[in-house]
Formats: C-alpha cells, sequence, structure tokens
C-alpha cells in the first residue's frame, strides 16, 4: 500500500450512503415500535423491551438480506454498483443493530434473577427437540461471526490476513445468513399466531437464493470457458469483436485464476480478473483514465503492465495475449504481478473509432 | 457455562494481546501500521482481540508485509 | 463497544476519465468520482424503492404480532390482608363475600417469595406489594424490604381443597409472574429462557391453556417433591401430561408426578 491508513477515507457518497442507513435505521426500528404500539393498546399493550428487541432484530435481519442481494443484483445491473461501493459500512451497522437486539433480549430475558444473563438464556434450551430447541445458540454463532466480519472491516486487516483469507472470513455470511434464518424459524416463529412472518422470511431466503442463482448462470454464459489447460498453451479468449472498447471478457480456464482480456486504444491486453484489494472481478470494470478499474472499490491498473499507477503500488498478474486472424488469444500461464506485456494489436490497421461505436451498438 | 468461560478466556487473553499490538507490536508485521493514528489503530483494536491466535500466528512467523 | 467503523481505501483516478468513459456509452460507477446525472436519477429511484419495500414489510410484520395477553400490572402500591401459606405455592388467601380469593406471591426482579414466605405460614398478615392481574387470576409482588408481610388482626381462613379427579391436561407452562403481566407476552418460544429462569428461581409455574373462547385458563402446576429438570426442560413449550386436579378458592391447582410432562406438536 503506498498511502497512510486511515479511519475512514471520507467522501461525499460515503457521507450520503451513511445518512441513508442511519436514517433508515431509526425510521424501520422506530416505524416497527410505533406500529406496534398503535395494535395492541392499553391492556393487551406488548411491553416495551419487547417491542424494541423485535424491532432491532427484524431491522437487522432485513439490512442483512439487502446487504446479500446487493452483490449479485451488481453483477447483473450497474444500477446497484454504487450501493456495493460502500456495502461494508451498511455491514457494520448490520452488526451494530443485531448487537443490540442480542444484548437487551439477554438482559431482558436472562436478567433480573441473580445468575450470569448469557448463561441463563443459553442453557433453557435443548438440541434434541425442534420446539424446545436452544434458538439462542445460533443467534450467538450468528453474532460471533458478524462481529468478527465488522471487527476486520478495516484494509488494515486486508493487507495483513491477505486478499484470499480476508474474502473467506467474509464469505461466512452465508454460515451467519443461515443461522439468523434457523434462529428465527427455531424460535419466535415457533409460537406466533400470524403466518406473515413466516412467509416473509421465506420470500426472503427465495430472494437471496435466486439473485445469486442467476448472477451467477449468467456469469457462466457470459464468460468464455476452456478446458483445463496446459501453462503454455494459447487458449481462445474472444472474437475481436466481441469486447467493445475499454471494456473486457472473462476467461475461465479449469484449474486457473480467471483471466480478463481489456480492450484499449485497439490494442488487447490481458490481466488476473482478481482485483488485488478485495478480489473483485476487474474483467467487470472498465477502462477509466487510461487504467482498468475494479467496478468495486475503484481500484486501478495499468492495462500494459497489471501496476497500479503510482504512488500506488498494487500489482497483478498479467499474461501474453496475440491476435490470430479475428481471434483474441491468450497463454494460461499467469506471469509474476506486474510484467509489463506488449498489448496485442489487430494488423494491418488500426480500426476507426466510429466503426468501433457501431459495432458496440449492434453488440447490445 | 464451559463455553462462556472458554470465551471469556479467549477474550481476556485477546485483551492483553490487543493491548500490546495496537500499542506498537503492529510495527512488527505492518510498518505503515506504526505510522497510523492512535485512533486508527484503536479501530483494529476489537478486531485484534477477536483474531488474535491468527495476528500472533504473523507475528512469529515474522513475514512483514504491507511495505 | 468500540466497534470498528470500517473504510474504503480512497483512489484518485490518474487522469480525467471523460476521455474513456464517453466512449464506453452505459454507465460505470466509480465511488471517488463525481456521479453521473442519469447515476444519481436511478439511486433516487432506487434506494427509496428499497426502504419502502422493506420498510413495509415492517410494518406488516409489526401488525401482525401476535396478542400479548390481557395481563396487567398495577403500578401503585396496595395492601392486602389475608392468611398466607408457603405451600404448595407462596399464596395469600383472601375472605371475599362470596368466595374466597388468592393472590400468589412473587418478590421484585424473578424471584420466587418461598424465603420470606415460610415464617409467616398459616397465620394471617397484611402484604403490601403490587399486583398483577389475567384471567381473574391476581398476584402479588412484594415490596422489597421488611414491611412487606406483617402480622394483622383478624381471623385465620382455614384452606380447604376439593379434589376433582385425574384427567389429561394440554397447554403451555409459563412462570406465574410474567404471565400475569410482568411481561407481554409472558409466553412463547422466546420467552422460554425467562421463563425457565423465573420458575428455577421459585416462581410458580402455571399451565395456560387457550380456550375456543379466546380465554386461557391459568391453573397452578405443582410438580410432587418439588419442581425437576424434566419439567423445567420443557417450560414454554406445547405439552401434555396426566395429573391431579384441585381448586382452592378460585385457583385451579394440577398436581403432577416428576417426568410425566410429553411435547406435543402445536
Amino acid at each position: 500500500m503506498g498511502h497512510a491508513y486511515k479511519a475512514i477515507q471520507w467522501n461525499h457518497h460515503k457521507r450520503v450512503y451513511d445518512a441513508v442507513i442511519a436514517s433508515s435505521v431509526v425510521v424501520f426500528v422506530g416505524g416497527f415500535v410505533g406500529v406496534g404500539k398503535l395494535v395492541w393498546t392499553g391492556e393487551r399493550a406488548i411491553s416495551d423491551p419487547v417491542l424494541l428487541l423485535r424491532g432491532l432484530a427484524v431491522c437487522a435481519f432485513v439490512m442483512l438480506h439487502v446487504i446479500l442481494c446487493i452483490g449479485p443484483a451488481a453483477r447483473l445491473s450497474t444500477w446497484w454498483a454504487p450501493l456495493l461501493y460502500n456495502r461494508r459500512h451498511l455491514g457494520v451497522t448490520m452488526f451494530l443493530v443485531a448487537l443490540a437486539h442480542a444484548a437487551l433480549a439477554t438482559l431482558y430475558y436472562g436478567g433480573f434473577g441473580g445468575r450470569n444473563p448469557l448463561g441463563a438464556v443459553l442453557e433453557s434450551g435443548t438440541f434434541r427437540s425442534i420446539s424446545g430447541f436452544a434458538f439462542e445458540w445460533l443467534g450467538l454463532l450468528a453474532i460471533i461471526i458478524l462481529f468478527l466480519m465488522a471487527a476486520t472491516s478495516h484494509d488494515f486487516w486486508l493487507n495483513n490476513l491477505g486478499a484470499k483469507v480476508w474474502k473467506r472470513l467474509h464469505m461466512s455470511v452465508y454460515v451467519a445468513y443461515a443461522a439468523v434464518v434457523l434462529h428465527v424459524a427455531l424460535g419466535v416463529m415457533q409460537s406466533e399466531t400470524s403466518p406473515v412472518a413466516a412467509w416473509l422470511t421465506l420470500s426472503g431466503v427465495v430472494l437471496v437464493a435466486t439473485l445469486h442463482t442467476v448472477a451467477g448462470v449468467r456469469e457462466f454464459q457470459r464468460d468464455a470457458l476452456a478446458a483445463r489447460a496446459r501453462e503454455d498453451e494459447w487458449i481462445d479468449a474472444a472474437g475481436i469483436d466481441e469486447i467493445p472498447p475499454s471494456r473486457a471478457k472473462i476467461v475461465r480456464v479449469l484449474g486457473c485464476n480467471p483471466i480478463a482480456v481489456f480492450r484499449h486504444e485497439g490494442g488487447f491486453s490481458a490481466v488476473s480478473n482478481v482485483c488485488a484489494h478485495q478480489g473483485g472481478p476487474l474483467g467487470e470494470g472498465r477502462i477509466v483514465g487510461g487504467c482498468i478499474t475494479c467496478p468495486w472499490h475503484g481500484f486501478q491498473y495499468l492495462p500494459h503492465n497489471g501496476q497500479s499507477p503510482p504512488p500506488f503500488t498494487e500489482k497483478i498478474s498479467t499474461y501474453e495475449v496475440r491476435v490470430r486472424g479475428s481471434r483474441v488469444e491468450v497463454r494460461a500461464k499467469a506471469l509474476p504481478p506486474g510484467t509489463p506485456v506488449e498489448p496485442a494489436r489487430v494488423l494491418p490497421v488500426e480500426r476507426v473509432l466510429g466503426d468501433e461505436e457501431q459495432r458496440q451498438g449492434e453488440a447490445r | 457455562m464451559a463455553v462462556l468461560v472458554v470465551i471469556a478466556l479467549y477474550l481476556a487473553c485477546g485483551l492483553v494481546f490487543a493491548t500490546w499490538f495496537v500499542g506498537g507490536g503492529v510495527a512488527r508485521i505492518d510498518r505503515l501500521a506504526a505510522a497510523a493514528r492512535w485512533w486508527v489503530r484503536a479501530v483494529w483494536a476489537p478486531g485484534v482481540v477477536g483474531m488474535w491466535p491468527v495476528l500472533l500466528w504473523i507475528v512469529v512467523r515474522g513475514k512483514e508485509r504491507g511495505s | 463497544m468500540t466497534m470498528s467503523s470500517p473504510r474504503s481505501p480512497e483512489r484518485q483516478p490518474q487522469r480525467k476519465p471523460e476521455a474513456d468513459a464517453s466512449h464506453t456509452g452505459d454507465e460505470f460507477y466509480v465511488g471517488y468520482l463525481p456521479i453521473s446525472r442519469s447515476q444519481r436519477s436511478t439511486l433516487r429511484l432506487i434506494v427509496p424503492a428499497i426502504v419502502l419495500i422493506f420498510g413495509g414489510a415492517i410494518v406488516l410484520l409489526a401488525s401482525v404480532q401476535r396478542d400479548p395477553g390481557s395481563g396487567v400490572w398495577r403500578e401503585e402500591v396496595a395492601e392486602f390482608t389475608g392468611t398466607v401459606f408457603a405451600q404448595p405455592a407462596p399464596m395469600l388467601l383472601i375472605a371475599g363475600e362470596s368466595e374466597d380469593r388468592v393472590a400468589l406471591l412473587v418478590e421484585e426482579g424473578k424471584h420466587g417469595a418461598g424465603p420470606r414466605v415460610a415464617e409467616w405460614d398459616g397465620m394471617r398478615v397484611t402484604v403490601r406489594g403490587r399486583a398483577l392481574e389475567r384471567e381473574g387470576g391476581m398476584m402479588m409482588e412484594l415490596v422489597a424490604g421488611n414491611d412487606a408481610v406483617r402480622a394483622a388482626e383478624g381471623v385465620v381462613i382455614t384452606r380447604r381443597s376439593v379434589a376433582s379427579g385425574e384427567a389429561t391436561f394440554r397447554g403451555e407452562i409459563v412462570d406465574a409472574k410474567c404471565y400475569h403481566g410482568a411481561m407481554k407476552p409472558g409466553d412463547g418460544k422466546g420467552h422460554k429462557a425467562c421463563a425457565t429462569l423465573c420458575i428455577r428461581n421459585g416462581i410458580p409455574p402455571m399451565l395456560a391453556t387457550a380456550e375456543g373462547s379466546g380465554g386461557v385458563w391459568l391453573r397452578l402446576l405443582v410438580v410432587s417433591g418439588g419442581m425437576d429438570s424434566d419439567t423445567l426442560a420443557k417450560v414454554g413449550e406445547p405439552v401434555e401430561f396426566r395429573g391431579e386436579m384441585s381448586r382452592v378458592a378460585n385457583l385451579d391447582i394440577i398436581t403432577i408426578e416428576p417426568g410425566s410432562v410429553r411435547r406435543i406438536a402445536r
């Protein structure tokens, strides 16, 4: 990293983003408590702590769904990219809301009895029955995972754990999600009389699963797939007309990291598809200001050598690339990160810009 | 609850480690981090408490990153 | 907790991006660059849409919460005079014009009144506390301090128990205090841990059985020889068991053997 650590690198977008998150949390929790107070009044009023802990739970659960949906949604449509950019703030806020729920529930249900509240809450259930299932343990598991994710969200952790380990740690959000769904299903849903909560939870699970499946299938269909290749083998990546200017085609080779083949100023360059920052899909990015720009957080690399422009020092692998007739080919062997490779050009004459724009229009 | 005792012990170890780590030990693995302001390093503290075995391993392994 | 606010790296582009971005046609978002007008209008559409859709779901969920029941927890401190009994659960028997009434006794927090009531067993006393009422039943939460129970003048009432035979009962075992109005709802899976803690600490368990009319039949549950771990494990769940029913004043009592409670489907 070529720049000093800061607590948060604020910019206008993040301020707006955080203001929306904070006000949404207030509106969601306040709305839940308010409506609960309107519906059950007088002798049949629900206790305030119960309303609040339910409101916090519902808010955190909803936020978790938004967080999980933004990723695949951004792969399906560029509309969602601005929401992906600052998703870490959404994640940390969600953890804090979930923690508030956990703390309140533990103190309210486990407190006032002269015992350790957490112990009292955790030892009442069993693992051998559905109706008596100790759903609190599932909540604790989710909170531990969400804590580790929130606490390691700073780029310091990305640098010191390494992008691969960091990404894996943060993929455990799916374990946390499963734990939360079961926490709800084996907990409060065991005694709710209305089927609405069950249906909404099921809809949420279906939404998350569908978006991930559709995004995965779309990616699979769009990218070039190659069978396992020998290291020195040339792989057919795309027709020269298939790659729009300043964009890329992703080539997936079995057993290797995916490769992004970019078209830039009439030449073709191939680099690793994996951003050195958080492992973002570079091939879904664009060339902005002469640099390959990651769609996730805007990390940049020069197409011809995979190096971040100074003062930044990130490097990604490059690949040899050539044009054969009307096809672009890459060699499967990854060169050491930052190795300069001369872009491959279409011979004999470079096409004119107007030509490219027309082709791009047809492609879409 | 034995589990809670184990968790508490783990976090207590983490707290001790985090005090040393955030207080300056971090320089052993990340030179840039040592230059960070105290509140930036304080932001890492909860994560250090949770992830201390991993960081301890990185420190012991002695590989310096983040140059 | 001192949470780490997360942050993202700030990258600055090397050159003005327009030269390349202009002919890529469709939108590409980079967080640190000014946002385009069309992206701004898209965001102004989808962000409120997300907030509205999920906000709507939240309002819907808030409005379908189940009935917490009719329990009331009085704020003012009141005094009742009657005869106190320590078994089968701490209770005050109050003489009435047509029928005597029972007020179960508990302490503040999640604690039973057993230790306090033991020395007064069978005596006529005046108790100070806050009343909890539900389904025609009453409970007194004794105030803290030494003057919550004091000797009173008057006639000691004899307690008559009327047995009505063995039967099978269904319902949920609840702790009497929360269910009478200390927590609402004071039953169900979410409240299981609390009910378990209350009962373990000596607050009397009761069987709450839903009746067709929408009301609830509340009966004191007594385990012969004291609360056992098997019964305690099934608090807050739908259960079934056989037991002997009896009645003291307006309080129905079911006496069961340890280990006789079975879980059933709801």
